[in-house]
């Protein structure tokens, strides 16, 4: 019986001391390329599809659509991180970060909420937004003096 | 007379302050086997702070129920004032030994008390281990104790030492010191045989239903009973060496008190726990060492 | 038991696979690697010598660590001989997975009803006959070195190709679909029913649990009580698979079982 104990305290010993301080101090392993973490939008590249609604096994993505927006709720606080959004998305809008320290006490830290104005192009259909203020004052061409 | 009640105060005070620390050492170096860090030296204190501070839940009219930490911690309380810690116990006169086992099993019997008049089945369960266990491990420290009293021929613990001390070492002693030393395991709620104790099987035993102060009391009493088992076993088996000096030889003893709880702390984190039944087997062949040290001792070797 | 040593040495020699896998698939435990027609990644070439090295360095000190345990005293007087589930209480109440292997019935789902590559890499069925908490440990302690070998094999004989298949048209709703799989406590059996919009309509999991439980009267009967813990926690129950939820209102002592409808309602009640 000693003998094993001997052993089993030598494992023991040899391993030393595993654990780290960790959220004071460095991390040991951070997450490498690949790691599901929480989601991030990019509103610039939505189209409004919806083909992430469609397939989030946890279906926290909400559609409701008004006369010309869409607007996209989505409701993290469920979120299983499994990415499927992410492959689905055609424009490549969602993209997952390297971010798991989520633990938050306020709610809207885990609600992300877009507006899309669905004003869709004729031959492809992808959404784009309507001329701004400055595009409008704008005429191609050089100045045209009178 | 002014050296007695110091010596009673500077007992009091080693036990009552200082034990705590034991108990971070053997949680840290438990830790270390657990290749974790582990609480700081001075998390017992912290715990006992935070206990007394709870609320005082009185589950049962039962009055022992409130009664039996006191009767705990108190009896541990005269039992220190009895021990001698590197030098003659503050209150010693001669048949004081009985007297020091006593106040020892009362601490169980409180302990006892404790679990039975909780009115949980738990609390039950742990009682009956613990007055099994007691049965079978009081001999082995009143038989320990006893084969120095066949050298000393004297009851007073503090002459016992002084005897050892003069004598150097006796073949019998050696031996009747291999029991006591297996002894602490048990007498100290230490794995692999902590078994009425808070364990992860009957949910606490006698300690589920005490909350708060009740608990701290019971906590203290272990820590304190730490100390003053050690520094009985170390006082009588191994009395070397000593100055004369009384602050020295306390601060000698409280080192060698560290040393043996090292050793403890090292079986405690490397031993799974064992059932009661197969403990008893356990001590009952213990108890043949003690006889041959009892032999030993009544020829005189 | 308390013996908290062994546990975290355990997990600490655990600890590389959890982040082996958050390299291979993303996350550390919820892999959501599988899809209908095959998987979602692939093993990149580096990451092939990284797995190698850790199945080795994991193979090394589970030996070290097995061999240390064969003559702890303390250890043995508490798993052998107890919690002795005997061989035709053990067919008769269909146990499955490292609680048969331990009573010497010889089963194994892997090997008994091949599936995806278990044809090419066939396990070894450990099984051994002293029918007591040690038997069951020592079966699976022995499956992890058997499934070092399977890693190893596995990864030399990988053929190239797609790893996900093409599947061109809609699956028809009303299709039925039924599995046996080897989960780690023993045989699961999932069955599958599809409905519209190529989602499933209805998904089932029997888990092993829910029949290993039945067998602890029989192996408790005439134990102390100290042992019970032991000889419940050696067979390693997931309560949470015995999926029924009973409400009983105590003052008018009614029994309630919900649906299926009323638990997704309330749980995402719960969580907007």
């Amino acid at each position: 019986m000693f003998k094993s104990k001997l052993k089993e305290a030598l494992i023991c010993f040899k391993a030393g001391r595993v654990t780290m301080p960790f959220p004071l101090g460095p991390e040991l392993h951070p997450p490498e390329e690949g790691f599901r973490g929480k989601i991030d939008i990019d509103v610039e590249k939505c189209i409004g599809c919806g083909g992430c609604a469609n397939v989030c096994p946890a279906r926290l993505i909400e559609i409701t659509d008004t006369e010309t927006t869409r607007i996209l709720e989505y409701f993290l606080k469920r979120c299983t991180y499994c990415g499927r959004c992410a492959e689905v998305c055609p424009e490549n809008a969602i993209t997952m970060t390297k971010e798991y320290q989520l633990a938050t006490n306020d709610n809207n830290d885990l609600y992300i909420r877009t507006e899309i104005y669905m004003g869709t192009c004729g031959r492809c259909g992808r959404c784009f937004k309507p001329k701004s203020a400055l595009d409008k004052m704008m005429e191609p061409g050089f100045r045209k003096r009178d | 007379m002014g050296k007695v009640i110091t010596l009673a105060i500077c007992n009091l005070v080693l036990v009552i302050l200082v034990a705590p620390f034991y108990e971070g050492v053997i949680r840290k170096l438990k830790a270390l086997v657990h290749s974790r860090k582990g609480p700081p030296f001075i998390q017992p204190y912290l715990d006992l702070l935070k206990l007394l501070g709870k609320e005082n839940l009185q589950v049962t009219k039962n009055p022992l129920f409130s009664f039996a930490p006191i009767l705990t911690f108190g009896s541990i309380l005269m039992a220190a004032l009895l021990t001698p810690m590197g030098t003659n116990p503050p209150l010693g006169f001669s048949g004081d030994l009985i007297v020091l086992i006593y106040f020892l099993t009362l601490a169980s019997v409180g302990i006892m008390l404790g679990g039975a008049s909780s009115g949980s089945v738990y609390g039950a369960i742990g009682m009956g281990r613990e007055m099994m266990l007691g049965m079978v491990v009081e001999i082995v420290v009143i038989g320990s104790i006893i084969v120095g009293v066949i050298h000393a021929r004297t009851f007073n613990l503090g002459e016992i030492s002084a005897w050892y001390h003069q004598s150097g070492p006796y073949f019998s002693m050696i031996i009747a010191a291999i029991p006591f030393f297996l002894i602490l395991q048990v007498q100290l709620g230490k794995l692999p045989f902590d078994i009425p104790d808070a364990e992860q099987e009957i949910m606490g035993g006698p300690f589920m239903e005490a909350s708060g102060p009740k608990f701290a009391l019971y906590k203290w009493s272990y820590f304190a009973k730490q100390i003053i088992l050690v520094s009985l076993f170390l006082e009588i088996f191994i009395p070397w060496p000593k100055l004369g000096v009384v602050p020295l030889d306390i601060l000698i003893n409280l080192i060698k008190v560290l040393v043996v709880m090292v050793l403890v702390g090292v079986i405690d984190a490397v031993c799974p726990r064992i059932r009661v039944d197969q403990a008893i087997r356990y001590f009952i062949g213990i108890w043949v060492i003690l006889v041959f040290a009892l032999a030993f001792a009544l020829i005189g070797v | 038991m308390g013996f908290d040593t062994v546990l975290m040495q355990t997990w600490r020699i655990r600890e590389p696979v959890m982040w082996l896998c958050e390299q291979i698939t993303g996350n550390r435990k919820a892999y959501g690697m599988n899809l209908v027609g095959g998987v979602r990644r692939d093993i990149t070439p580096e990451q092939k010598p990284k797995i190698l090295e850790v199945v080795g360095q994991i193979e090394k000190e589970w030996l070290a660590l097995i061999d240390a345990i064969q003559g702890d005293t303390p250890l043995m007087m508490r798993l052998k001989g107890i919690g002795i589930l005997r061989h035709a209480d053990a067919v008769d109440y269909c146990v499955t997975g490292p609680t048969a292997r331990g009573s010497a019935v010889k089963i194994d789902s892997r090997v008994d009803h091949p599936y995806s590559a278990y044809e090419y890499l066939v396990p070894e069925k450990k099984v051994h006959d002293t029918c007591d908490n040690l038997a069951r440990t020592l079966v699976r302690l022995e499956e992890t070195l058997d499934s070092i070998r399977l890693v190893r094999q596995g990864l030399a004989e990988l053929p190239e190709g797609p790893i996900m298949a093409d599947i061109p048209e809609e699956i028809p709703p009303g299709r039925e679909g039924i599995r046996v799989v080897e989960a780690p406590r023993g045989e699961s059996v999932h069955y599958v029913l599809t409905g519209e919009n190529n989602r499933p309509y209805r998904w089932k999991v029997r888990a092993p649990t829910y029949m290993n439980l039945e067998a602890v009267p029989a192996m408790i009967k005439g134990m102390e009580l100290a042992d019970i813990p032991i000889a419940i926690a050696s067979y390693d129950p997931c309560f949470s698979c015995t999926e029924r939820i009973e409400v009983v209102d105590c003052k008018t002592r009614k029994v309630k079982i919900y649906t299926e409808k009323e638990l997704i309602e309330i749980s995402r009640k719960k969580h907007k």
